[in-house]
C-alpha cells in the first residue's frame, strides 16, 4: 500500500504538475491533499481546475477557509486577487471539503493540528531565519485521542517525519508549491509505505520549472514571488 | 543515475541492515557511505565487517579518524570501539580518504569537503539545530565543482540547492537518531532525471528495540533511550 500526501499546493500549478509525474513514475494506490490548494499567485485558476477534476481525498487549510469566509475587503493582498478569479462552481468545491478526514482507518488527515488549521504541529513558529522541532511532549499531546497509525499534516511547509514511541507515524510532506527558508525551491511532497503493517515514510523533492512558475506570478503582479519560488531560501512575510 | 547515501551509522548494526535491505528494493547504480561508522555501543565490529564485505565508495568521518588515529582529548565511546577492533579493521579505516569523487558527479564528504568535524548546512541554535545561512553554506562549497555534494555529521537529513545549481545533501543519520522525533534510521535516494535532481529522505523502521538492548548491556542507558525514542540531543551523549 503506498499513498502520496501532497499539501499546500498555493496555486502553483507548474510545481503540482511535476509532483503528479513524479508520483505517476512511482505508482501509488492512492494521492490525498491536506489544504491550502489556491493561495498564489502562479496559477490559482489551473490548479483549482486540476484539483477538481481529480477529486483527491482532500481537506481544506486556512487560506481555502479564509476564501470562503471573508469578504474581499477582508482578505489579504494574494487571496483577494486569487478570489477575484474564482467561479461559483470553484468555491462550491472548497465548500464541499472537510476540515479533517481519513483514509481507510489507517491515516488521519488535518491541515495544521486535529483541532485547528492555524496551529504548527511539528514545527515551532519562525523565528528570524529558522524553526525547529517543539519538544516530545507538546508534539504528544496534539496527537492525543488521534487513534490513527498515521497522522498527517501541513501548513508550516516543513517536511518532517516524527515518529511517536507508540509507533504512531506523523507526517508533514512539506509545500508543494511555495518553500520557506529551507534553502532548495523544489516541489515537496511524502510518500507513505504500509509494509508487512508497519507504516513508514519518505519525504521528496522534486525539480520543476520554477523560473517558469515565478514569470507567471510576476505577470499576476507578484514580483516578490520571485526569489521566494526560484531559492528557497524566503520566509512568507511579506509574500502574502 | 540513481544512488543510495548512508551516513552516521555510529555502530548500529540493526539499522544499517534495516538500511541496506530497503535500499535493495530501490535498484540504485550504487551505495555511497559518509562516515562515522562505528562510534556507538552497539555493535562496532559488526557494523565494521558489514561495511568491509560491502566495500561501498566511501569517505571516513571524524569519529573514525578519533579512532584509527587517537586524540589528546579522548571520547570514552570511541576509546570503547578501538578497543574491541582487530588489526584488520584500523587497517580498513586507515584506507578511507577523507574526500572523493564518485561517478565524476558526486562528491563525498562527513562534515565540509574541507573539515571532517566542520558543520556544513545545520548549526545548533540555543540547542537546537538549524539552517545555516546561504552564504555560509555557498563558502564551503566553493571550489567544488561536482553537481551533487553529499556531507553527514550533522545527523539532520537535509536537501539544499545553491545558486549555481549544485545540490548539498545530507542523508541524515542510519543509527544515531538524535534530534529528530523519530527512531527510525535515515538515508537518501538521489536520482537524476530529465528535470532535475529528485532527492527522497527515507525513514525506515527497525528493530531499535535490539539496538537499544545492546546499548544497555553495554552500559550506556542514553544511548538506548537515543534509539528508542530520537528526541534525545547530541550533548546529551
Amino acid at each position: 500500500m503506498r499513498i502520496a500526501v501532497i499539501s499546500d499546493i498555493h496555486g502553483n500549478r507548474p510545481a503540482f504538475a511535476a509532483v503528479e509525474a513524479d508520483i505517476a513514475a512511482l505508482g501509488v494506490d492512492a494521492i490525498i491533499n491536506l489544504g491550502d490548494l489556491v493561495s498564489g499567485p502562479v496559477d490559482p485558476v489551473g490548479t483549482i481546475e486540476a484539483l477538481m477534476a481529480r477529486n483527491y481525498p482532500t481537506v481544506i487549510g486556512n487560506h481555502d477557509r479564509y476564501l470562503m469566509e471573508r469578504p474581499a475587503e477582508k482578505l489579504d493582498k494574494v487571496d483577494r486577487f486569487v478570489a477575484a478569479h474564482l467561479t461559483p462552481a470553484h468555491y462550491d468545491y472548497l465548500r464541499g471539503l472537510p476540515k479533517t478526514s481519513e483514509v481507510g482507518g489507517e491515516v488521519f488527515m488535518c491541515h495544521g493540528s486535529p483541532s485547528s488549521d492555524v496551529e504548527p504541529w511539528l514545527d515551532n513558529w519562525w523565528t528570524g531565519r529558522s524553526t525547529t522541532m517543539p519538544d516530545e511532549a507538546a508534539v504528544l499531546a496534539k496527537a492525543k485521542g488521534v487513534d490513527f497509525p498515521v497522522l498527517l499534516c501541513g501548513h508550516t511547509h516543513i517536511a518532517r517525519i516524527v515518529r511517536l514511541r507508540d509507533g504512531r507515524l506523523i507526517v508533514n510532506p512539506g509545500s508543494v508549491g511555495i518553500q520557506f527558508f529551507h534553502g532548495a525551491p523544489d516541489a515537496r511532497y511524502a510518500l507513505l509505505e504500509r509494509r508487512d503493517g508497519k507504516w513508514s515514510a519518505s519525504l521528496r523533492a522534486v525539480a520543476y520549472d520554477w523560473d517558469g512558475a515565478a514569470r507567471l506570478a510576476l505577470a499576476n503582479g507578484f514580483p516578490a514571488w520571485t526569489e521566494a519560488l526560484t531559492t528557497g531560501w524566503v520566509g512568507a512575510e511579506g509574500l502574502f | 543515475m540513481k544512488f543510495a547515501v548512508i551516513s552516521d551509522v555510529h555502530g548500529n548494526l540493526h539499522a544499517l541492515d534495516a538500511v541496506l535491505d530497503d535500499i535493495a528494493t530501490q535498484g540504485v547504480d550504487a551505495t555511497l557511505s559518509l562516515g562515522d561508522f562505528l562510534s556507538g555501543p552497539f555493535d562496532p565490529v559488526g557494523v565494521a565487517n558489514r561495511l568491509i564485505e560491502l566495500d561501498f565508495p566511501s569517505v571516513r568521518g571524524n569519529h573514525d579518524r578519533y579512532i584509527a588515529d587517537g586524540r589528546e582529548d579522548d571520547w570514552h565511546i570511541d576509546a570503547l570501539v578501538r578497543s574491541q577492533l582487530e588489526p584488520r579493521h584500523f587497517d580498513w579505516l586507515r584506507s578511507i580518504p577523507a574526500t572523493a569523487v564518485w561517478a565524476d558527479t558526486v562528491l563525498l564528504s562527513h562534515g565540509t569537503p574541507r573539515d571532517d568535524n566542520g558543520a556544513w548546512l545545520d548549526g545548533m541554535v540555543n540547542d537546537h539545530a538549524v539552517l545555516l545561512t546561504p552564504e555560509h553554506i555557498e563558502a564551503e562549497a566553493a571550489g567544488f565543482s561536482q553537481s551533487v555534494l553529499l556531507c553527514g555529521h550533522t545527523h539532520v537529513a537535509r536537501h539544499v540547492k545553491l545558486g549555481d545549481g549544485r545540490i548539498i545533501v545530507n542523508p541524515g543519520s542510519v543509527g544515531l537518531p538524535f534530534d529528530s522525533g523519530s527512531p527510525d534510521a535515515h538515508y537518501a535516494i538521489v536520482e537524476k532525471r530529465r528535470a532535475g535532481w529528485t532527492v527522497s529522505l527515507k525513514s525506515v523502521p527497525y528493530d531499535n528495540a535490539a539496538a537499544a538492548a545492546l546499548a544497555l548491556e553495554a552500559g550506556f542507558p542514553k544511548w538506548a533511550e537515543v534509539v528508542t525514542s530520537g528526541w534525545l540531543k547530541p550533548r546529551e551523549l
